[in-house]
């Protein structure tokens, strides 16, 4: 736990450090989470409803988008880039303290880049300013729902990151397409591959999911118990990448 | 403390002009040493011979392909977790501070990593930042401190935690001297309080300043393993001869004469390899009829030609 703690203040001071850069990226940040509330106020200005989802279900779901990027970005970064740890040999410093390797990685890669998450927050609020019926254990839960989503996606980010192992590079980039492509979007619109993109690169819970219970479409208990068995699955595939992956591994030099 | 048997390190790279093609290459040729509690071992070879394999292995960092290991009864590769936490590691190329923040704040994070109770934190920053003389750049950030700072930040990194044994892979690599010399008195003050300091390194003035044994390895086989002034009487039974030249008369007379001997040349100043005094003073009659000297020195070989003079003597040997 205190190493936790210790790892979000670094992560806040490292923030704090680049102010400037910081509150360029708030700047840049409120332009564009402005412009896509633009863009749905105008579309849904024409049509009541999209695949029955209205306004403020929309600004519900860039909500939990918003958060789960904010998530990724501020927490779990580190797992896009460990393949360029592994490989220039980064991996040394991590693997001589007396602590599991890739949850230090992951502590010590934190920037608390709070401006997505809390845009993400704002927009969750909005949507219930809007006139959305919502029970707030709900909204909590798709919050919760949220941050083990964006845990699963860091799993298997820096599973694909560790095929530098075999490979020289990671191929985590394999996965930001669709996450960007599919996630970014209600996943029930994509008809066919709906089950794919639940059960096989589940982007279904970067946000569509968690709208879902919200609206009570979705269980919670359902949707839980499915991401916990992902979260499971693919620590278990990690955990035995990473294993054999060490077993290869050279380190720096020499 | 360390005990290491027949230890053997093969790694597969792609062979040339191939894409899929690996070949095996052995680091480590079943090397076995013991090293015991309290003693400061210079481990040294040129680039390539297998040192910093040896370091990674014994640190957890790597797995060997074959051999045993223990090190505190441990097998580093597969106790790491709790091994790790008994020992300290300073590697000269790796830095395991935070770039952005003051160094403070990267010892706190080494803290929590560690679980060090806060008032033994305190009493050892303040005990090795005086020692380093660091106490008023703690709050500097890393960013801002000069190469020699930052390694001696990394030194107070390592041994926050009490370490017993030290595995110091190239710690003076490109730091300057006065940082080194406080480096080096550092490294000395933590083996009197019988710290057993593993060291791999370049810099042979670090070796003769601090090691009592040697361990010289090449191509993944160790080539010695005992005293410094054993090495030293086997293989330094020669003198140096140093002359600095002022102008030449005859260069490439000189030159013939010095290169019938093995030598050393940098800017004017000539260092030749002599049997002894007589042979010294021989050859110094012949170079100066060919150049004019401004100084002569005939002394003992350094550390540092004799491991070189070893060094070159086997690549001959395989040549021929």
């Amino acid at each position: 736990m205190s190493l936790l703690m210790e790892s979000l203040r670094l992560g806040f001071r490292r923030v704090v450090e680049y102010r400037a850069s910081f509150l360029t990226g708030v700047v840049v940040l409120l332009f564009e989470a402005g412009a896509f509330l633009m863009f749905w106020k105008i579309i849904f200005h024409h049509f009541e409803t999209i695949g029955g989802w209205d306004f403020p279900t929309m600004v519900l779901f860039l909500g939990y988008d918003y958060l789960f990027f904010g998530l990724i970005l501020s927490i779990f970064d580190s797992a896009h880039y460990l393949g360029d740890v592994i490989r220039g040999g980064g991996l040394d410093m991590y693997l001589v303290r007396p602590r599991n390797t890739l949850l230090l990685h992951t502590l010590k890669g934190i920037w608390l880049y709070s401006n997505d998450i809390a845009v993400g927050l704002v927009f969750i609020l909005l949507a219930t300013k809007l006139g959305l019926s919502v029970s707030i254990p709900a909204v909590i839960g798709g919050v919760v729902l949220t941050f083990f989503s964006a845990y699963l996606f860091s799993i298997m980010l820096s599973t694909l990151s560790m095929l530098a192992f075999w490979l020289g590079k990671g191929i985590s980039e394999l996965l930001w397409p669709f996450i960007w492509g599919f996630g970014d979007y209600p996943t029930f619109i994509f008809g066919k591959l709906v089950p794919f993109l639940k059960f096989v690169v589940p982007v279904f819970f970067v946000a569509t999911g968690q709208v879902m219970i919200v609206r009570g479409a979705e269980s919670f208990i359902r949707a839980g118990s499915l991401l916990g068995a992902l979260i499971l699955a693919w620590y278990a595939i990690r955990y035995i990448v990473f294993s054999q992956g060490l077993k290869v591994y050279g380190g720096y030099g020499g | 403390m360390i005990d290491v048997k027949g230890l053997v390190k093969e790694y597969r790279v792609r062979k040339e002009h191939s894409i899929l093609r690996k070949k095996k290459v052995r680091a480590l040729k079943g090397i076995s040493f013991k090293v015991k509690e309290g003693e400061f071992v210079g481990y040294l070879g040129p680039n390539g011979s297998g040192k910093s394999t040896t370091i990674k292995i014994l640190s957890g960092i790597i797995y060997p392909t074959r051999g045993e290991v223990k090190v505190m009864g441990y097998i580093p590769w597969e106790d790491r977790i709790e091994y790790v936490s008994h020992i300290g590691v300073v590697l000269g190329s790796k830095s395991s501070l935070f770039w952005d923040l003051p160094a403070i704040d990267s010892l706190k994070f080494m803290r929590a990593v560690y679980r060090i109770p806060k008032s033994e934190f305190e009493a050892r920053l303040r005990k090795y930042c005086d020692v380093l003389g660091l106490k008023k750049l703690l709050t500097r950030r890393v960013r801002n401190l000069s190469l020699g700072e930052r390694m001696k930040f990394n030194f107070v990194a390592a041994v926050l935690h009490d370490p017993q044994i030290f595995f110091l892979d190239e710690p003076t690599i490109a730091v300057d001297a006065v940082s080194k010399d406080d480096l080096r008195q550092f490294m000395k003050e933590l083996n009197k309080e019988g710290k057993t300091m593993i060291l791999t390194t370049h810099d042979m003035e670090d070796v003769e300043n601090l090691c009592r044994r040697l361990i010289l390895l090449n191509e993944g086989e160790i080539l010695f393993d005992g005293n410094i002034k054993d090495f030293k009487r086997r293989h330094a039974n020669f003198k140096l001869l140093k002359v600095e030249v002022e102008s030449f008369k005859h260069k490439r007379n000189f030159m013939k004469i010095v290169k019938e001997h093995e030598h050393k040349i940098e800017a004017n100043m000539f260092s030749i390899r002599v049997k002894d005094w007589s042979e010294a003073q021989s050859l110094l009659n012949k170079l100066r009829r060919h150049a004019e000297l401004i100084d002569v020195d005939i002394s003992n070989p350094s550390l540092h030609f004799i491991v070189s003079s070893v060094y070159r003597n086997l690549k001959k040997g395989e040549e021929q």
